[in-house]
C-alpha cells in the first residue's frame, strides 16, 4: 500500500522521520438523541485520544536516536485507514443530549444512576441497606434538640434499654453529654452547615452536597471521609483501599444503622419517656428522702460553720455532710460514668451530682420542688448552697475545681434559691444572711483547696486499651 | 473552622461483646491544662514503666506507644512545646522486629498513627436561595 498517495506527506519530523496518521470515520448520525450522545462522546473522546496519542509518539521519535537504526527508509507511523466523514467537533458536555450522569466522591463523571448513600454494597456482603430516615435526631415528646440531655440520661440508665458500654460511648462522642461536649456531631453540623434551627425541621427535607444526599446519606459520608483517623497515614494502595471498602461496609456502616436505628427507636418507646419524664421526680424524692433520714447527722453544722473554731474540722464535717446528705456521686458512679462516657481521667474523682445541683431553673429537681426547700433544716441549707457552689466551678476537663474567690465569682441560680429559704426562715436568719454567706464563701474557698488536692493526688493517667480488631 | 475539639483517633472494637466504634479524644487519654502540667507528664513518660505511669504489661504497653504517645504530641503542639527525641518520631518501634512486637504489645498489629482533625467532606446542606431572598 502506498502511504503517501493514501495520506499525503505527512509531518517531517527531522531525522528521516515522518509521522503520517489520520482518522477517517463514516458515520450516519443516529436519530434517537440517546445514541446521537454516546457517539457523540466516542468521537469525542477519540479525538482527544488520538491527539494524546500522536503527542506520546512525536515526543518518542524525537528523542530517538535513529541514526543507530540500519533503516535506509524513513520511519513511518501508521495509525489507521479508513474513509473521512467527520461530523463538526463537538463540546464535550455530560449529559448535554440527554442520560444520566453524577459525579462521585473523587470528582469523576459517571453515567448511570448514582449509588445511593456513597454505600459500597460488596458482591459478598449480606448486608442489607436500611431504610432511610433512622439517623435523624426526632424530635422527643415534641421536643427537639435534646440529644445532648437524653444521652446524659441514657449514660446512667441505658444498659436498661439494650444498650452495650461502646453504644452509649459512641452515643456520647456523637451529640456529647452533661460531662463532654458532642464535638463529633459539632464537626459534622459544621461540615453541613446545618444549624439548631435546621435540626428541628423535618430533615427528611434536606439534601446534602453535590450528590443530593439524605441526612442519613450525609452521615455516612462523613464517616465515609474519616479514613485518616481509622487508619492513620498508611498508603492509598489497593489493598488499603480494599480494607477500608470492607470496614466501611461490613463494620461501620452496620454499627451506625444499628446504634442510631436504637437510639431513635427509644424516642417513641413509653416506658422510656416515662422514665426520663419521671427522673427529675424521682431525684427530688431521694434527696428529701435521704435529708429526712439523715437529718439528726448533720445537727450543729450551722453552728460549725458559723464560729470556725477548727477549720480543719470543719471542712472535714462539711465533707461528711455533702456525702451524707447524697450531694457527691457516688465513687462506683463515678468510675462507671468515667468509663461509659470515655473519660477514665475522670475515675476515683470527687466530684457532685450534676443532676441535683444544675443551675438550669428548668430541670433542676430541687429548684422546681418550691417551698419544700425551704423547709430543710439551716444546716442542709448551708450544705446545699455549698455543694451548689462547688459544682459551679467544677471542670471535667482538669478534674478541678476553678480556684477564683468565692465572694468573686457570687452565687449561682441554685445557691440564691437556697440563701433566700435560709433568710425566710425568720428574721433572725434574714438579718443573720450577709454574715452566713460570708462564713459559706470562705468555706466554699477552702473546700476548693482540699478538693482540688485530693483529685489531684489520685490522677493517674489510664491505662486502658480496647481491644483494636483491625 | 479548626477547633481544639476536633482531633480524633477513631477505632472499630471488638472486646468481646458487639463491636463498636470508638471515638478517643486527646482529653480521654490524658488530661493537660497547661504547659506546665505537660513538663510534668513529659518528664513521667519518658520512662513509663520505671516512672510507674504505665504498668509493664502488653496492654498497658500498647496503650502508651497508641494513644499515650499521640496525646503528648498532640499537647506539645497545642502549647508550643518542642517534642523530645523519643516523642517525636515512631521510629523506635516501627524498627522493632516482629518478635519483640509481639513480645512487648501481643499479636495484634500495632497502630501507629497521631490524633488528626476530623476531615469536612464536602457535604454542605444545599439551600434554596431563592426562599431566602427577603420579598421585593
Amino acid at each position: 500500500m502506498d502511504l503517501d498517495e493514501l495520506f499525503g506527506e505527512g509531518t517531517e519530523l527531522g531525522d528521516d522521520v515522518v509521522v503520517k496518521a489520520q482518522l477517517r470515520f463514516r458515520i450516519q448520525p443516529p436519530q434517537h438523541p440517546v445514541a446521537q450522545d454516546i457517539v457523540d462522546r466516542i468521537v469525542v473522546a477519540y479525538d482527544e485520544r488520538l491527539d494524546m496519542i500522536c503527542r506520546e509518539v512525536d515526543d518518542v521519535l524525537q528523542h530517538a536516536d535513529h541514526r543507530m537504526s540500519d533503516r535506509s527508509q524513513a520511519l513511518v507511523l501508521d495509525l489507521g485507514v479508513a474513509d473521512i466523514v467527520k461530523g463538526p467537533p463537538q463540546v464535550y458536555a455530560p449529559g448535554a443530549k440527554g442520560g444520566k450522569w453524577y459525579r462521585d466522591g473523587k470528582g469523576h463523571i459517571r453515567y448511570g444512576e448514582k449509588p445511593q448513600g456513597g454505600f459500597k454494597q460488596r458482591a459478598n456482603s449480606d448486608h442489607v441497606a436500611p431504610q432511610v430516615g433512622h439517623y435523624r435526631p426526632a424530635p422527643f415528646k415534641g421536643m427537639s434538640g435534646i440529644d445532648r440531655d437524653l444521652t446524659g440520661f441514657l449514660m446512667n440508665d441505658g444498659k436498661k434499654y439494650g444498650f452495650t458500654d461502646p453504644e452509649l460511648r459512641f452515643l456520647g462522642s456523637w451529640y456529647g453529654t452533661d460531662a463532654k461536649s458532642g464535638a463529633l456531631f459539632e464537626a459534622f453540623l459544621d461540615c453541613t452547615g446545618l444549624t439548631p434551627d435546621d435540626l428541628k425541621t423535618d430533615l427528611s427535607q434536606l439534601r446534602f452536597g453535590g450528590q443530593n444526599l439524605t441526612y442519613e446519606e450525609a452521615v455516612f459520608e462523613f464517616f465515609a471521609a474519616q479514613r485518616p483517623l481509622f487508619m492513620g497515614d498508611e498508603t492509598e494502595s489497593e489493598d488499603a483501599d480494599g480494607d477500608w471498602n470492607e470496614i466501611l461496609n461490613d463494620e461501620l456502616k452496620p454499627l451506625l444503622d444499628s446504634v442510631f436505628s436504637k437510639y431513635e427507636a427509644l424516642k417513641t418507646d413509653e416506658d422510656f419517656m416515662e422514665s426520663y419524664a419521671d427522673d427529675g421526680d424521682r431525684q427530688r424524692r431521694r434527696f428529701f428522702d435521704t435529708a429526712k433520714r439523715t437529718a439528726s447527722s448533720s445537727q450543729g453544722l450551722a453552728t460549725q460553720i458559723l464560729t470556725a473554731w477548727n477549720p480543719s474540722k470543719q471542712v472535714t464535717d462539711v465533707l461528711v455532710g455533702l456525702k451524707t446528705l447524697g450531694l457527691f456521686v457516688n465513687p462506683s458512679k463515678t468510675d462507671a460514668n468515667a468509663t461509659v462516657q470515655d473519660r477514665p481521667h475522670l475515675k476515683g474523682s470527687l466530684s457532685l451530682d450534676d443532676r441535683l445541683l444544675t443551675d438550669d431553673l428548668q430541670s433542676n429537681p430541687l429548684i422546681a420542688s418550691g417551698d419544700k426547700l425551704a423547709k430543710l433544716s439551716a444546716s442542709q441549707l448551708m450544705l446545699l448552697y455549698t455543694a451548689a457552689e462547688l459544682h459551679r466551678r467544677w471542670d471535667a476537663e482538669t478534674r478541678s475545681y476553678s480556684t477564683e474567690k468565692q465572694e468573686d465569682v457570687g452565687a449561682g441560680a441554685l445557691g440564691a434559691i437556697v440563701l433566700e429559704g435560709l433568710s425566710g426562715k425568720s428574721e433572725g436568719w434574714t438579718a443573720a444572711v450577709p454574715l452566713v454567706r460570708q462564713h459559706l464563701d470562705t468555706l466554699v474557698n477552702r473546700l476548693v483547696g482540699v478538693l482540688n488536692r485530693e483529685n489531684a493526688s489520685l490522677d493517674q493517667p489510664s491505662q486502658k486499651k480496647p481491644k483494636s480488631k483491625k | 473552622m479548626a477547633n481544639r475539639d476536633d482531633y480524633f483517633m477513631l477505632d472499630l472494637v471488638d472486646d468481646g461483646g458487639e463491636p463498636a466504634l470508638h471515638v478517643t479524644t486527646p482529653a480521654s487519654v490524658l488530661v493537660i491544662s497547661d504547659a506546665d502540667v505537660l513538663q510534668e507528664k513529659l518528664a513521667a513518660f519518658s520512662d513509663p514503666v520505671k516512672n510507674k505511669v504505665v504498668s509493664n504489661t502488653a496492654k498497658a504497653r500498647r496503650w502508651y506507644v497508641e494513644k499515650t504517645l499521640p496525646a503528648l504530641r498532640y499537647y506539645c503542639d497545642r502549647f508550643g512545646v518542642q517534642q523530645p527525641d523519643w516523642l517525636s518520631t515512631n521510629g523506635h518501634w516501627e524498627r522493632m522486629t516482629d518478635e519483640d512486637k509481639t513480645r512487648l504489645f501481643g499479636p495484634d498489629p500495632l497502630k501507629l498513627r497521631d490524633f488528626v482533625q476530623v476531615e469536612r467532606p464536602d457535604i454542605e446542606v444545599v439551600r434554596n436561595e431563592e426562599e431566602e431572598q427577603p420579598n421585593g
